[in-house]
């Protein structure tokens, strides 16, 4: 093992827990420290590493034994809460859970880029379709159906870099994509027919029928700004999604309105594994 | 200090971002479809129109055996729903049976129904009821002012220049009496008249009609 450059501002003093590993006959004693660094081989090769095995005579002498490598990716789960604005009336709505995972890639040692999935929800959509239909057969038919598109369900992959700013603390840009996948509805029916024994009226309720009408939406692109603290294993992040284009198809929805599915994302992480 | 300042601008933006303008719900989807049953053509040098489901008008259908009789009555009115009687701007066409028989197991509709019929025009002169026998056709008729007019009280010449061609024949839904129906496109041309040597009108019309027909 040849001589080392360590940088001091690499080494998270609150975090460094020395472990005792093993003491041979011969008083030398091997200690395990938690170190962050880089070491750039002679092939202009990075190579990252987390801990740093010491051996310890009674001298005070430290040897370097061996490092133990650092693994550049990481596992973390995501849960949260989504905070988006609807249409009727401006309506803010908080709609539980957000469930994600992410898989980070650390290129330094103060950036990183992330990948992953998550599922969220809207419950703020309230969109109102109605129509009215005449068929004509023996007399005349008249169906009038009035739809709330209630709630709608996303899938999400979401691309970023964050940059760390000091120890624990992140920033980063990223750009999402969201697929919807289902949503739920009411949907009311009332159909009248003109016949000879009179006027015959049918109504008819349904409710959430999960899946339907997605048909009515767009999948939607999103540029975000996040920032997110770090504690031991465990995280937060707070996320504002910009939407770039409209969720909802206008033809479809006789809406005239844009609405861009932008959103603020809050969500708890924990590092599942590194 | 650079925390503090992160986390206020982001929720700035969010303020800022999340005031848009509402959305403006418009006119519903209206849809309309096509009209099944109707007549059109020339009435007094007028065009006559009448369309089931427009204004009220209804496709009546049915298919009976008279008493005495030994064929199927087939009985098609295109008239407003909830009027009986003499109904203002109405047609009713009436056919009898191929055959006599009036078993309805052996009805064959395709040989009722079909492109290459001939039906004769009944000529009652003592305006009874009903066909005199199989392969008949007689059109009654109510003006606009009310007046029933019957192909029944042409002359047997006026009956010889009149026809009935069926060009189209396709499969209905059952009606309200739950009779199978066939819709039969045809066109019309016939004498009619009030009473026996009255006043005589002349029909050019072109139409759909459901009629009922019998089936197991």
């Amino acid at each position: 093992m040849s001589t080392l450059n360590i940088p001091k501002s690499t080494i998270d003093d609150s975090n460094i827990k020395i472990a005792k590993v093993d003491q041979d006959n011969g008083s030398n004693i091997k200690y395990r420290i938690p170190i962050i660094m880089d070491v750039i081989t002679d092939n202009s090769i990075a190579e990252s590493y987390k801990s740093m095995l010491v051996s310890v005579k009674q001298s005070d002498k430290f040897k370097i034994v061996s490092l133990e490598k650092n693994n550049k990716i990481s596992l973390v789960a995501n849960a949260g809460i989504t905070f988006s604005r609807g249409y009727n009336g401006g309506k803010i709505s908080a709609d539980l859970p957000y469930l994600g995972g992410e898989l980070y890639y650390q290129i330094s040692n103060k950036i990183n880029i992330a990948a992953g999935a998550g599922w969220y929800s809207r419950s703020n959509i309230g969109y109102i379709l109605s129509s009215t239909s005449t068929s004509y057969g023996f007399g005349k038919s008249e169906t009038s159906s009035i739809t709330s598109l209630d709630k709608i369900y996303l899938l999400e992959i979401p691309l970023k870099i964050n940059y760390q700013l000091k120890s624990n603390h992140l920033i980063g840009l990223g750009g999402a994509y969201s697929i919807v996948i289902g949503g739920e509805n009411r949907q009311w029916t009332n159909s009248t027919d003109y016949t000879p024994t009179g006027i015959n009226s049918n109504e008819m309720q349904n409710i959430e029928q999960l899946g339907g009408f997605t048909n009515t939406y767009n999948n939607t692109l999103s540029v975000f700004g996040t920032y997110e603290y770090r504690y031991k294993r465990f995280g937060v992040e707070a996320r504002y999604y910009y939407g770039l284009n409209d969720l909802t198809i206008d033809e479809k929805v006789k809406l005239t309105a844009i609405d861009r599915n932008s959103r603020f994302l809050i969500t708890l992480k924990y590092l599942l594994l590194k | 200090m650079i925390n503090r300042l992160i986390i206020i601008t982001l929720t700035l933006v969010v303020f800022i971002l999340s005031c848009k303008k509402q959305g403006q719900l418009v006119e519903p989807d209206i849809t309309n479809g096509d009209v099944e049953f109707t007549i059109t053509g020339i009435y007094r040098s007028q065009t006559f129109a009448i369309q089931a489901g427009i204004n009220g008008y209804y496709m009546f259908s049915d298919v009976y055996v008279q008493p005495s009789q030994s064929f199927f009555t087939f009985q098609s009115d295109l008239k407003k729903l909830n009027c009986s009687g003499n109904c203002p701007s109405s047609l009713s066409i009436f056919l009898s049976s191929y055959n006599n028989d009036t078993n309805v197991g052996r009805f064959n509709d395709s040989l009722m129904f079909n492109t290459s019929r001939n039906f004769n025009f009944t000529i009652d002169s003592i305006s009874s009821l009903g066909f005199q026998t199989t392969n008949e056709i007689y059109v009654d008729f109510v003006n606009n002012s009310g007046v029933e007019l019957s192909s029944r009280f042409m002359t047997t010449n006026e009956g010889n220049l009149s026809n009935f061609t069926i060009t189209n024949v396709t499969e209905f839904d059952v009606n309200a009496n739950g009779q199978k129906t066939k819709k039969v496109d045809f066109q019309l041309f016939c004498y009619v008249k009030d009473t026996i040597g009255g006043v005589t009108d002349s029909l050019y019309f072109d139409g759909a009609f459901g009629f009922a027909y019998p089936s197991p």
